[in-house]
């Protein structure tokens, strides 16, 4: 699991220093807080040890910046010269350094060398999954050679997911109890199954088969976590981020969505989420059991710099930017009702 | 200055505000359960139920469709017939319902959602809608909120 | 402007029928019940006559059903044999059927008089829809991608990063916002959208921050920004957007709804799918009297077959939409949480 991340001057951040849970991780704030900026980042990190390619490379392909992975340095009327990074695994510390210095080139620590390095045999422990915010599974066929062959300028995270969305299903017999809970809470929620054929991926329901460019996008999101849990990918090795589960779905679907990721916390998943939605969030409060989640608000203050307040309990969530406009709205209603000249 | 007594709140009306407690007046009605408090406030008529939630044995009163279907919604449609046969009924009507409970803090976000509720049963609650819209329109308030928007009439807790 | 579309056994739907409002239609419902459709169709028939491409070709595309559009009639075993539209707007009416059977050809009509390239006939409605994925990071590139090879994406997509990428046009139609809306807009943007070399920018006081890099709710009302500096969204414009609220911190959405509240007073008729329980709250607290809005719930019914199918109720009044999903959803919230905070 990752344990812990600190940030300096790395995009909209001028520090930030985070201990994680080892369950769910839920990030909220508004937009152009780094929300997602966070994720990619611990994204990018784990799955460049993982497949054993130079971070900054990872980096870059991930955020694709115009340019350099200098533009990941935080952008300030006093520039800083350089972000740096410390990310701690149970296993690993994973540092870097991204410099805006005229002459000196971004470094990144030792502590990638046993995963990068040319020769080198070891393989990293965890297995990152990102399941990005754009649904792809319509636009699958073609993607991937696509991506292989131009310089396409779509994030990496939906390289890889797609890629990870191809792989073949796991046997039956080697799927532990909780994928096969899982598969069968979402197949519930879905009327249906997700089968493969060729590139093409289809939503079949009873004798109808229906391509994914004809499926209803909260649906295709549904089969986005059924194909990760299918192909054998979530388990206690894996760290799945989500950045916006909630976009397409109607939120009685969110149910379903919630009560998986919660059995796969249980099952040793960590788990990292950006959202802005409020019934994503009252759903996790009020569905979780035993479950871990720590939830951390990100916010401005007075002189634009951001923060991150964590917190174990929603009540105590503070700022949330959220709440606090569903507040608004509160008011804006009796002000309407009870103001105005009707 | 009228001061009366709801629950654990007491409300103080100023002098120039014509309150009324209806169930003074509908006692001998059989099978009739008004609001607690009507008064007028510039053009219009409000009728203000106070519900105070504290025991355990209150939450099957509470839950959404509960409390507009059978608490909230039945006394506002009784106070409006009794006033409607008095010839009282010449303002606008609108429902304040004030709620008092230590659950506000979880559920204010919600409360909007919650007065949508109260309005499906104030258009209808028989087979066919109302052809009549006997309340013009209907909030939730909390004791905090109450004389921001009442200026004048102060509720406070005993 | 849209007046009334009726639709018989097209994807979905069995029979749909609905008149429509010349300001802003919301559609609500379940994943599955169509709302994407509707608006994708709508587009379809409108953006063919636009584009001057033949319907036929334009559904295809904006659909991407496999192999060709005879996918797009409802799917039940035997019956229905074709699928059949009528589109009524204030000038024109079109029509057409769609056969499941690839031995007959579709019917077009009311289509011809656009079509014709040599056509004197000018189309003057501007349709634009804004897709849930706004691919704006690499617009040019993109498009020269779907230039060079048959991508996949749908052909509201590709349009949407076309249309962007448009030099400003000119016109004598006002602008449909006031200017200190559109300062709000760039406020909340975190500052002026600023295009070079047909790469989009944010300028703010430390200099031009890349697209690629800015929040992606920021990126969805610079978008909207840009249409309207370039004179691209105006009283002849019909807009359709499906799922605005994506990406959307609440507070952003209000600026939103006010925005799109404006435009449809400045004559622009919209059209928008959603899940947002904030969104239609906020419709129904910022609009003002002047203002049209109307709400489609599209429901499943379970028909006596033990088979679901679509129905469509229209509201002038957000309360009739209390009938909906959403609001179910949020009102199952609030008794959780209220037996929670009991149990305690």
């Amino acid at each position: 699991m990752i344990e812990k991340l600190f940030l300096s001057n790395f995009t909209v951040f001028e520090s930030l220093e985070i201990d994680f849970s080892p369950g769910v991780n839920i990030f909220i704030g508004e937009n152009g807080t780094g929300k997602t900026h966070v994720l990619k980042l611990l994204y990018s990190v784990l799955a460049a040890c993982r497949e054993k390619i130079h971070p900054g490379k990872k980096l870059a392909s991930v955020f694709r910046p115009r340019g350099s992975i200098q533009q990941l340095v935080r952008r300030a009327p006093v520039l800083p010269l350089g972000a740096t990074f410390r990310i701690e695994t149970c296993d690993d510390v994973l540092e870097g350094e991204i410099t805006k210095e005229a002459g000196k080139v971004s470094g990144f620590s030792s502590g990638f060398d046993p995963y990068i390095v040319a020769d080198s045999v070891e393989e990293f422990s965890l297995r990152p999954v990102f399941i990005p915010a754009k649904e792809l599974l319509a636009d699958a066929p073609g993607f991937i050679p696509l991506y292989n062959y131009r310089e396409i300028s779509n994030s990496e995270i939906e390289f890889d997911f797609l890629n990870a969305a191809y792989l073949p299903e796991l046997r039956k017999s080697s799927a532990s109890a909780v994928t096969l809970k899982v598969i069968d809470i979402l197949e519930s929620a879905l009327g249906g199954t997700v089968i493969r054929e060729d590139q093409y991926f289809y939503l079949v329901v009873g004798p109808m088969k229906y391509e994914f460019s004809l499926v209803a996008e909260g649906h295709r999101k549904l089969a986005a976590l059924l194909l990760m849990v299918r192909n054998g990918l979530l388990d206690e090795k894996s760290i799945l981020f989500w950045d916006e589960p909630e976009a397409n779905l109607n939120p009685q679907l969110l149910l379903p969505l919630i009560q998986s990721l919660l059995e796969l916390e249980r099952a040793g998943v960590q788990i990292f989420i950006a959202t802005h939605s409020y019934p994503l969030l009252k759903e996790f409060d009020l569905q979780r059991k035993e479950n871990a989640l720590r939830y951390y608000a990100l916010y401005k203050d007075e002189e634009g710099r951001v923060l991150c307040n964590p917190s174990d309990s929603y009540l105590y969530l503070h700022p949330n930017a959220i709440t606090d406009h569903f507040d608004r709205i509160y008011d804006l209603e009796l002000d309407r009702t009870l103001l105005s000249k009707v | 200055m009228p001061r009366f007594l709801e629950s654990d709140l007491i409300i103080d009306f100023p002098d120039d505000v014509n309150v009324v407690q209806l169930e003074k007046e509908t006692e001998k009605v059989h099978g009739m359960q008004p609001v607690d408090f009507i008064f007028t406030h510039g053009d219009h008529t409000i009728l203000l139920e106070i519900k105070n939630f504290r025991q355990r044995s209150d939450i099957k009163k509470i839950t959404s469709e509960t409390l507009a279907k059978q608490e909230i919604v039945p006394k506002a449609r009784d106070s409006y017939s009794y006033l409607h046969l008095m010839l009282r009924d010449h303002n606008d009507f609108f429902l304040v319902f004030l709620f008092d409970s230590p659950l506000i803090e979880y559920i204010r976000p919600l409360l909007p959602v919650l007065n949508s509720s109260i309005n499906r049963y104030l258009m209808k609650e028989a087979p066919e809608p109302w052809k009549r819209q006997y309340i013009k329109r209907s909030v939730i308030m909390t004791p905090e909120n109450f004389t921001t928007y009442f200026p004048g009439i102060s509720v406070t807790r005993k | 402007m849209i007046q009334r579309l009726e639709l018989k056994d097209f994807t979905v739907f069995k029979s749909l029928e609905i008149d429509f409002s010349p300001g802003v239609n919301i559609f609500i419902g379940e994943n599955g019940t169509g709302k994407t459709h509707v608006l994708k169709f709508l587009y379809s028939v409108i953006a063919s006559c636009f584009q001057k491409i033949h319907p036929g070709t334009k559904l295809n595309n904006v659909f991407k059903p496999e192999a060709s559009i005879l996918r797009l009639v409802r799917r039940e075993l035997v019956k229905p044999i074709y699928a059949s539209f009528t589109v009524d707007t204030d000038s024109d009416a079109y029509a057409g059927e769609i056969f499941k059977s690839s031995s007959k050809p579709s019917l077009f009509s009311g289509f011809d008089k656009y079509l014709e390239q040599a056509s004197d006939e000018k189309f003057l409605t501007r349709p634009i829809f804004i897709p849930t994925k706004e691919l704006l990071a690499d617009a040019a590139g993109f498009i020269s991608l779907s230039r060079e090879w048959k991508l996949t994406n749908s052909a509201v997509e590709v349009d949407f990063v076309s249309t962007v990428l448009l030099p400003p046009r000119q016109t004598t139609n006002s602008f449909p916002i006031s200017t200190a809306t559109l300062k709000q807009l760039q406020t909340a943007i975190g500052g002026q959208v600023v295009e070079e070399d047909q790469r989009f920018y944010i300028k703010d006081r430390t200099g031009l921050c890349e697209f690629s890099l800015s929040a992606e709710g920021h990126r969805r009302l610079a978008a909207l920004l840009i249409l309207i500096q370039k004179n691209l969204i105006d009283k002849d414009t019909i807009l359709f957007w499906d799922e605005p609220e994506n990406n959307m911190n609440p507070k952003l959405l209000m600026l939103l709804v006010e925005v799109l509240l404006e435009l449809q007073r400045g004559g622009v008729q919209i059209f928008l799918a959603t899940h947002s329980y904030v969104l239609l709250k906020l419709f129904d607290l910022l609009k003002q009297k002047k203002d049209h809005i109307q709400y489609h719930l599209l429901k499943f019914i379970m028909q006596e077959n033990k088979k679901k199918k679509v129905e469509a109720t229209r509201s002038d009044d957000y309360l009739g939409t209390t009938e909906s999903a959403i609001s179910e959803m949020y009102l199952k919230l609030y008794d959780m949480e209220i037996k929670r905070a009991f149990a305690k």
